[in-house]
């Protein structure tokens, strides 16, 4: 079972992550070279 | 950075896409990934892809001249080598290379170490080291390592472009959170602590307290920076089939400098490391030739960072440490036979002696001595 809910949590944790990445990426400031 | 690019990213999942879809072809890895990186440079930039493509033939025929020359290796090893040198140190002295760079000297720096690295392998190996234009080019011009670190051992790239390609469900898992993780402190956490650093830097006046946290902080700034960067490169390269070598290895658990930067930036250290000892002496070298040798790398790899005194004196200050630990025998400190208690002192013995340092490369030099003369600016109760 501990396997099992440790998978879910990492899939969480790694989720998240994505999610603040994508959400990151539509800021602005980041995109260092325009026009690629 | 390619990274901050979404479009350069999709481009890097369409590639790793690619070659999966293609694995039954045997030499899809080699030649699919020339087209891409020949393809991502064009896009990204036509005087660059000029650039890299006349300076990269350039240094091929280099490389095969020296492969094939049986007279005079010696001398034109070195005349290749210092060429090399020559040409990026003239860039630098002129500020060519600097954090806001022209976009045609992209990366330069990093390259420069590996056609280095190839021509050292073509003057050991004569023609037995004798590779095709094929894995030369890519080896230069490799995407997910081509802006920075972690720098690739022309051997070990070789050695990879034997193998087919192939990765396992397990491998495939490992790097698209490796490539997550890293651009989640690369995108997410580094923005928000430059963020934080210049809030605290706007203050009029800078105390020890604020010097002290902005040294801290930016060390571990510069932690999330270089190894999300190195996670994102490892994760694609081993998703387009090559291995990238770690360059962060726990670098904060070092009980001493040496040991330190074996494991920060390790692919730096290893890399000047190996081909200043190989030009010394192939044996292991007594204290004192060690010693003067590590304060020679670690100035080298100061100037490589730019031609400033601030990195001068930074190498110097880890030159010397490093000159100490050899002279007095005190390089290395095995776990096993000392308390943790020594141990983890010694570890942070050391990050404070790199803390102290590190801060010459958050801006210019005009903020690090205010930074430094806050530290003296005891705060008034």
């Amino acid at each position: 079972m501990a396997p099992v809910v440790r998978k879910i949590v990492e899939m969480i944790v790694y989720l998240a992550m994505l999610l603040l990445v994508i959400l990151h990426f539509t800021g602005k400031g980041l995109f260092i070279y325009e026009g690629f | 950075m390619w990274y901050l690019n979404l479009n350069a990213v999709a481009a890097l999942c369409g590639m790793a896409a690619a070659l999966a879809l293609t694995r039954f072809w045997p030499h899809n890895k080699r030649v699919l990934t020339l087209v891409f990186c020949l393809g991502f440079l064009y896009v990204f930039s036509k005087p660059l892809f000029a650039f890299y493509a006349v300076y990269t033939a350039l240094n091929y025929a280099g490389y095969v001249f020296l492969c094939r020359i049986g007279q005079r290796r010696r001398m034109w090893f070195a005349v290749l080598v210092a060429a090399n040198v020559a040409a990026v140190a003239g860039l630098r002295a002129h500020g060519m290379i600097s954090i806001e760079q022209p976009i045609i000297l992209l990366g330069l720096i990093y390259n420069v170490l590996k056609v280095i690295d190839a021509l050292y392998f073509a003057y050991y190996l004569g023609k037995d080291g004798q590779a095709g234009p094929l894995d030369y080019f890519n080896f230069v011009l490799f995407i997910p390592t081509f802006t920075s670190g972690p720098i690739l051992k022309f051997r070990d790239f070789l050695a990879d472009v034997k193998t087919p390609y192939r990765v396992t469900a397990e491998e495939l898992e490992s790097s698209v959170k490796r490539i997550i993780a890293g651009m989640f402190k690369k995108i997410v956490i580094v923005p928000y602590m430059w963020d934080v650093f210049h809030r605290v830097l706007a203050a009029p006046e800078l105390n020890t307290h604020q010097s002290l946290f902005l040294m801290v902080w930016f060390y571990a700034l510069i932690y999330f920076d270089f190894s999300g960067y190195s996670d994102i490169a490892i994760g694609f390269g081993r998703l387009m089939g090559y291995n990238v070598p770690e360059n962060f290895k726990k670098p904060f658990l070092s009980p001493t400098l040496t040991q330190y930067w074996r494991n920060w930036h390790a692919t730096l250290g290893d890399w000047f490391r190996d081909h200043i000892f190989m030009l010394v002496s192939r044996k292991t070298p007594s204290r004192r030739t060690a010693a003067g040798l590590s304060m020679l790398i670690m100035t080298l790899i100061g100037l490589w960072h730019g031609f400033t005194w601030l990195y001068l004196m930074w190498g110097i200050y880890h030159g010397i440490l490093l000159a100490l630990e050899n002279l007095l025998n005190r390089t290395t400190v095995n776990k096993r036979k000392v308390s943790k208690t020594y141990f983890y002192a010694r570890c942070l013995l050391v990050q404070l002696c790199v803390t102290a340092a590190v801060i010459v490369y958050s801006e210019n030099a005009e903020t690090v001595l205010r930074i430094y003369r806050g530290l003296l600016s005891l705060p008034a109760f």
